[in-house]
């Protein structure tokens, strides 16, 4: 059932963690991830000024033959090609335009659900403590670019277990059917 | 041990304290919200919505990518 309520077009907290998060990636000096956060921020305030009508989700969401498909095309396609290649970087900026354009089509509203429930800080806790360690071995790094390996950060860890292609393959799949699953809630209104 | 050991174990630790805490919320949802609850209600606003929506995309094209 899609929600109507005034508070639903303020940007509220989650603007000012997008923009301290952007902040953090013009320290990084990596121009995509700070053009990527910046039309984040702006879109945060553009879309709830200037909303569309609320829209039933698309069909093809509610159909998982389509997206575990989709999911295999991808893990396939991150396997065969370089980490480096445009292909899969033209690749995950078409998965992620096409999850905004269903974002921004589903139009005011949200899901049905009562709110941040009670005790939301044990989450809010858990993941602050998260990037306060990731922030913390970042600074210790001698530059952005040079990772620090008697503090490595999350990304100096997991990069080398994603060398591998099939590996790759694996995360890639599995990051498209949490997308989905993500968008698909997003999409949700009663319109 | 190491630093680095220690950092790994910080890691594991926090890794470890989300799935104790979604399996809290399972067994006793009085006590503390799922993740998927907390997650619907980030969604409340679109600012949310949009915010999700980037860090799940910004995930991928993170480690997805090199370099």
């Amino acid at each position: 059932m899609a929600v109507l309520d005034r508070s639903s077009a303020r940007p509220g907290p989650a603007l000012g963690v997008v923009v301290l998060a952007g902040a953090v990636h013009v320290a990084r000096g990596n121009v995509v991830d700070v053009l990527v956060f910046l039309l984040a921020a702006v879109l945060m305030v553009i879309v709830p000024a200037h909303d569309l009508a609320p829209r039933r989700r698309p069909r093809w969401l509610d159909r998982p033959w389509f997206v575990c498909a989709a999911a295999v095309l991808l893990a396939v396609l991150v396997a065969l090609m370089p980490r480096t290649s445009e292909g899969i970087q033209v690749a995950l900026g078409a998965v992620g335009a096409c999850a905004l354009a269903v974002t921004v089509r589903a139009g005011r509203g949200a899901p049905a659900g009562p709110g941040l429930p009670r005790r939301t800080w044990v989450w809010a806790g858990v993941v602050l403590l998260g990037c306060l360690l990731e922030l913390g071995n970042f600074l210790t790094q001698p530059d952005a670019q040079t990772d620090n390996p008697a503090h490595p950060t999350l990304s100096a860890l997991v990069d080398p277990l994603l060398d591998g292609g099939w590996p790759r393959a694996v995360v890639a799949g599995a990051w498209l059917l949490v997308g989905w699953w993500v968008v698909r809630t997003l999409a949700e209104r009663d319109a | 041990m190491s630093s680095r050991d220690l950092t790994i174990f910080a890691y594991a630790g926090l890794a470890a304290l989300l799935i104790v805490v979604e399996l809290v919320a399972r067994l006793r949802p009085d006590m503390v919200a799922s993740a998927s609850v907390v997650l619907r209600g980030v969604c409340r606003t679109r600012a949310g919505q949009v915010a999700l929506l980037l860090w799940w995309w910004w995930l991928g094209w993170h480690f997805l990518l090199a370099g």
